[in-house]
C-alpha cells in the first residue's frame, strides 16, 4: 500500500511541475504573439501613411517618379510579406525608400515648407520610433520565450507539446541584436 | 516641588489652549454632492487636495501627467501590456508651475522625445524637494482660489507663541530652583529649550484647512467621483487610454479611482532598487538588477584571501577535532587525520583564494550606464558605527539582467545614476578596481528641480508616521509624503 501510494504521490507531483511548465510556456508564446501583434499594429500605422505622403511630395515634385515609384513598390512588398524574416527585410526596403524620398524632398523648398508635409514627416518619425520599441519589446519577449523552452526542464515539454522557437525581429543592419541573458 | 507642579499646571493649560484651537479650525466636514458629469474649473491636483482632507496625495503628480496628455502636451502611448511611452509633443505654454515641474521632469528623462512610463521614477532629481516643491505649487494655487489656507492664522500663532512663554519660564524658574549649583543658571536655558519643543509642537500641528469655498468645491468634486466611478472601469484603464477618455481618467486618477494608471506613472515614486530602466543603447529598457549575496561576491581581493584563509583554517581545526574524536572511537584511520584536516581546509579556502588570484591578475573592463547606485546598511548599531555596502549596477547594453559590483565608499560616493563610466573589475568577485566617468549624467541638473518655494505649507494636523517596516512605505515616509490620503465616501 505504502509504495502504491509514493509511486501515487510521485506522479501527482510529475504531473503538477508538467501542468505548470507546459503553462509557463503557453504564456511566454502568448506574450511573443502580443508583442507580433503591436509590431503589427505600427506597421500598419506606416503603411496608410505612406500614400497621403506619396501624394503630397507628387504635388510639389510630380517628376520624382522614380522615387515615388520606389517607395509604393516598397509598401507593397511590406505588406505582402510573412513572418518576422521576410517582415523585417521587406521593412528595412521601405525605410531606405522614404529615406531617399525624404532626401529627395530636401531639394523642394516649397514641399518642405508645406504644414502638410512636415506634418506627415513628423507623424511618420513618431511611428518609426513606436516601431523601434516595439521591436524591441518583441524582441525581449522572443528572448524569454526562446529562453524557456531551450532551458531544462522545461526544453522537455516544450519538445513534447511543439514549442518552436521564434525568431528575432532584425533591426535595420542589426546595430541593436538581440539581448542575451547573462547570470 | 510648588514650582514643578506650577510649571506643569502652566504646560497643561497651554496643550488645552492649543487643543482648544486645533478643533476650532479643524477641516470643514464635506458631504458628497450629487453625481455630476460636469467637471469645474481646478486642476486634477487641486482636486486631489481638495478631496483628500487637504492633503496632498501621490497621485497628484501623475494625475497631472494624464491631464498633460489628455490637453495634447504629452501623448501616451501603449506598445505592449508591459511598456507604454510618453512622448511630448512640442514645448507647450501656459502650464501651471506644477505642471511645468512634471513637465520638465519628463523633458530631462526623454530620449528622442520619448521616455517609458516605468522609467518616470528615474533621474537623480532629489525626489523629497521636488515633492516638497511640487506640494507647495499645488498649495499656492488653491489658496489663490480660496479653497484652502493655513491652519494658523497670525493672530494663533501669536496667541499660542505668547502664551507659551508662560510655561517654558515657569519651566526655567522650577529647573533655577532645584539646580543645585551656585549660581542657578541651568534655568534659562531651560526655558528655552521648553519653549521651543513646544513651538516646534505647535508648528507640528499646523497644515492646510479648507474654506467653505474649498468644502463646496470638494463636495462638487466627491459628487464628480460619485458619477465617474458609477460610469467608467476607470480601476483598470491603462494610462494610454487618455486618448479616449480624456480628461476624466486625470481626474478619476486625482480621485483615486484610477489606481492602474496612476501606478504606470511612477513620476513621484522612488525608482525600484531591482528593476532599473536604462536608456543606454538610446532607447529605453528595463534592466534587472541583483545584489548577489556577499559571501564572495561584492568584496575586495585582498579581503577575500584573507578570510578564504580564515575560513580554511577553522575548517581544517574543527575538522582535525573532529577526526581526532572519531579516531579515539576507532572510525577512522590515524594515518588519515592530518591530510583529512588539511584537505577540508584547503578545500574551504580554495574557491574564494582562487577567486580572488584570478581577479588580481586581470580585471575585465566593463563600459555602460549606471543604472543603480545603492548602499545597504551591512552591520553597525547606530548611524555613527553603522557599516555600508556599497553597489553599482552598470548596464552594458547587451543584457537585461545585470549583477550590481561592489566598490569602495571613496569611488562610490562622487558617482551619478546615469554617468556612463567605464570600470575595470574583476568578473568572479564582482568588485571595482577603478571607475572612470566617461559622461556625466544628463538626467543631472538637466532642470531646475527646487523650483520656488513661495509659501510655507507644513504637514497637516494628523499627520501618521509611518515606520519603515515596508519598503515601499518606508522610501514614501522618506520622502515626507502623507501616507492617509483619506476622501469621505
Amino acid at each position: 500500500m505504502i509504495p502504491m501510494i509514493v509511486v501515487l504521490a510521485v506522479v501527482a507531483v510529475l504531473v503538477a511541475a508538467l501542468v505548470s511548465a507546459y503553462n509557463r510556456l503557453v504564456r511566454a508564446r502568448n506574450n511573443v504573439d502580443n508583442a507580433w501583434a503591436q509590431i503589427d499594429v505600427q506597421l500598419k500605422r506606416r503603411y496608410d501613411l505612406i500614400p497621403n505622403l506619396v501624394e503630397t511630395v507628387k504635388g510639389y515634385a510630380a517628376h520624382e517618379r522614380a522615387t515615388l515609384e520606389a517607395v509604393v513598390a516598397a509598401r507593397s512588398q511590406a505588406i505582402g510579406a510573412r513572418g518576422p524574416e521576410e517582415r523585417a527585410a521587406a521593412e528595412n526596403m521601405l525605410s531606405g525608400a522614404l529615406k531617399s524620398l525624404f532626401a529627395v524632398a530636401e531639394a523642394y523648398p516649397d514641399l518642405k515648407a508645406s504644414a502638410v508635409f512636415a506634418e506627415l514627416q513628423e507623424e511618420l518619425a513618431a511611428t518609426e520610433n513606436r516601431i523601434a520599441y516595439s521591436r524591441q519589446y518583441y524582441n525581449d519577449a522572443v528572448l524569454t520565450y526562446n529562453n524557456a523552452i531551450q532551458t531544462v526542464p522545461a526544453n522537455i515539454v516544450a519538445g513534447m507539446t511543439g514549442f518552436t522557437p521564434r525568431e528575432y525581429f532584425r533591426a535595420p543592419g542589426e546595430e541593436r541584436g538581440p539581448v542575451q541573458v547573462r547570470f | 516641588m510648588a514650582f514643578w507642579m506650577a510649571a506643569a499646571a502652566a504646560t497643561g493649560l497651554w496643550l488645552l489652549l492649543l487643543l482648544a484651537l486645533a478643533v476650532a479650525t479643524r477641516n470643514p466636514d464635506v458631504e458628497p454632492g450629487p453625481a455630476t458629469r460636469e467637471l469645474a474649473g481646478q486642476s486634477p491636483a487641486v482636486v486631489d487636495l481638495i478631496t483628500g482632507d487637504w492633503r496632498l496625495c501621490d497621485e497628484a503628480a501623475s494625475a497631472t501627467l494624464l491631464d498633460l496628455a489628455a490637453r495634447g502636451v504629452v501623448a501616451v502611448e501603449e506598445i505592449g501590456p508591459e511598456l507604454s511611452l510618453v512622448r511630448l509633443r512640442g514645448e507647450p505654454g501656459g502650464l501651471r508651475p506644477y505642471e511645468r515641474l512634471v513637465y520638465d521632469h519628463v523633458r530631462a528623462l526623454a530620449v528622442d522625445g520619448v521616455v517609458a512610463t516605468g522609467a518616470l521614477a528615474e533621474g537623480s532629481r532629489d525626489l523629497r524637494r521636488w515633492w516638497k516643491s511640487f506640494r507647495k505649487k499645488v498649495i499656492v494655487e488653491a489658496r489663490e482660489q480660496g479653497l484652502s489656507r493655513p491652519r494658523w492664522s497670525r493672530a494663533h500663532a501669536l496667541l499660542l507663541g505668547a502664551a507659551a512663554v508662560v510655561p517654558a519660564v515657569a519651566i526655567g524658574i522650577a529647573v533655577s530652583a532645584d539646580d543645585a549649583r551656585a549660581n542657578h543658571d541651568g534655568g534659562p536655558g531651560a526655558a528655552i529649550v521648553s519653549f521651543a519643543l513646544l513651538m516646534a509642537l505647535m508648528g507640528r500641528l499646523n497644515g492646510e484647512r479648507g474654506t467653505a469655498e474649498g468644502a463646496r468645491a470638494a463636495a462638487h468634486w466627491l459628487g464628480v467621483r460619485e458619477h465617474l466611478r458609477a460610469t467608467g472601469r476607470f480601476a483598470e484603464q491603462p494610462a494610454a487610454s487618455v486618448a479616449i477618455w480624456g480628461r476624466h481618467l486625470a481626474y478619476a486618477a486625482a480621485l483615486g479611482l484610477a489606481p492602474r494608471s496612476v501606478g504606470s506613472l511612477p513620476v513621484s515614486t522612488p525608482a525600484d532598487d531591482n528593476r532599473a530602466w536604462s536608456d543606454y543603447g538610446g532607447m529605453w529598457h528595463v534592466v534587472n538588477v541583483r545584489y548577489p549575496s556577499r559571501l564572495l561576491w561584492g568584496r575586495p581581493p585582498g579581503a577575500t584571501i584573507l578570510r578564504g584563509l580564515a575560513a580554511g583554517w577553522f575548517a581544517g581545526f574543527f575538522a582535525w577535532i573532529l577526526l581526532v574524536v572519531a579516531t579515539a572511537f576507532g572510525v577512522w584511520p590515524d594515518g588519515l587525520v592530518l591530510p583529512a584536516a588539511l584537505a577540508a581546509g584547503l578545500a574551504v579556502a580554495g574557491l574564494p583564494v582562487v577567486y580572488a588570484i584570478a581577479d588580481l591578475g586581470g580585471a575585465a573592463t566593463v563600459e555602460g550606464r549606471i543604472v543603480r547606485l545603492r548602499r545597504f546598511r551591512d552591520g553597525g548599531k547606530a548611524n555613527d558605527t553603522a557599516k555600508w555596502t556599497y553597489w553599482c549596477a552598470i548596464d552594458e547594453g547587451g543584457s537585461r539582467e545585470v549583477r550590481a559590483m561592489g566598490l569602495s565608499e571613496e569611488m562610490w560616493r562622487p558617482l551619478r545614476e546615469g554617468d556612463k563610466v567605464r570600470a575595470a573589475a574583476g568578473r568572479r568577485l564582482g568588485w571595482i578596481r577603478r571607475i572612470d566617468v566617461i559622461e556625466g549624467s544628463r538626467l543631472r541638473a538637466s532642470y531646475d528641480d527646487t523650483g520656488e518655494h513661495l509659501v510655507d505649507a507644513p504637514e497637516n494636523l494628523g499627520e501618521v508616521r509611518v515606520l519603515p517596516d515596508h519598503p515601499a512605505r518606508a522610501s514614501r515616509a522618506e520622502d515626507g509624503r502623507a501616507d492617509d490620503c483619506r476622501r469621505p465616501e
